[in-house]
């Protein structure tokens, strides 16, 4: 496992998150990037109340993110740092080195968007800021780490243009 | 009389409350919202605050089925009301603890929540270590 696992996730930290990767891969450093729940108290004290034994959180906004790149304080240890939405990953691209991961966890569905798992529903947009990322970094839609991960670039047609 | 919303991780909270009916009977003041894969925060958020918001100013105990899940890290956004509170973990014990002691007008919603709980967490054995502790 790569030791600094960005995933995007619309539902933040959740079971599947904390269940399946802090709890699987012992990860104790979290790090929420998202602007409303860092400036919203009582969503932070929600997600921090939920975190496991070993493991801390940290909120932070996108801009402060990438400002601060608060990671690299993190020396020992696995980092998650969950994102809640293509678009916000997309604004942190240039960030993830060599020993990072880009995971596809959540995206509800919701307008044009197309089924690509259960739980992973994409529109063109999204897609290709995707595909984009992945030139340069691991991109995979990958749920649980049990499950077998889905190389974003296999996506080789856009989904929502067959469908017209 | 307290309402009863369970909101859970697919249908569990559906079925559920199909076993506790076969119990108790048949309940007023009970919604069940169920969270199936591809829904969104905001999709059950906005169901549950409809829910709260048809109970008004009567008091609404949530179950949901997992601390750290998204229905309950939805359900805890609710808890600076005071007629709303949480109990997560929900099962059939605790579910009827709930639907008994609602009948009793003068119970607070602090006091069903946290006797439910107790219920749910108490009904959890391990049959073979009781076993052992008899012989």
């Amino acid at each position: 496992m790569k030791r600094i696992i960005y995933r995007v996730d619309d539902r933040f930290i959740h079971g599947q998150v904390i269940e399946g990767w802090i709890n699987y891969y012992n990860i104790p450093n979290i790090i929420l990037v998202n602007d409303r729940i860092a400036g919203d108290s009582c969503q932070r004290l929600i997600y921090e109340s939920i975190m496991p034994m070993g493991s801390r959180l940290l909120v932070t906004t996108v801009s402060d993110f990438e400002k601060k790149k608060p990671y690299k304080k993190f020396k020992k240890g696995g980092v998650l740092i969950i994102v809640g939405s293509v678009r916000d990953m997309y604004s942190i691209r240039d960030l993830p080195d060599e020993d990072s991961y880009i995971n596809i966890g959540c995206i509800a569905t919701g307008g044009r968007a197309i089924e690509v798992t259960d739980t992973v529903y994409l529109d063109c947009e999204q897609l290709d800021m995707l595909k984009e990322m992945s030139l340069s970094h691991d991109v995979f839609v990958h749920k649980l780490p049990w499950d077998m991960p889905l190389d974003i670039r296999g996506f080789e047609n856009h989904p929502a243009e067959d469908k017209k | 009389m307290v309402g009863i919303v369970i909101l859970t991780h697919g249908l569990f909270g559906e079925e559920l409350y199909r076993s506790a009916e076969m119990i108790v009977g048949r309940q007023d003041k009970v919604e069940i919202i169920s969270m199936q894969a591809g829904f969104s925060l905001d999709d059950v958020a906005g169901r549950l605050e409809g829910v709260i918001n048809l109970y008004g100013s009567e008091c609404c105990l949530v179950f949901t089925d997992m601390f750290g899940g998204s229905p309950s890290n939805i359900s805890m956004a609710y808890l600076g009301a005071d007629t709303v509170e949480v109990v997560s973990g929900v099962n059939l014990p605790m579910l009827l603890k709930a639907f008994t002691m609602r009948m009793d007008g003068k119970r607070t919603l602090s006091e069903i929540a946290s006797e439910s709980a107790r219920a749910g967490q108490e009904s959890i054995k391990v049959a073979g270590e009781l076993l052992n502790k008899v012989k």
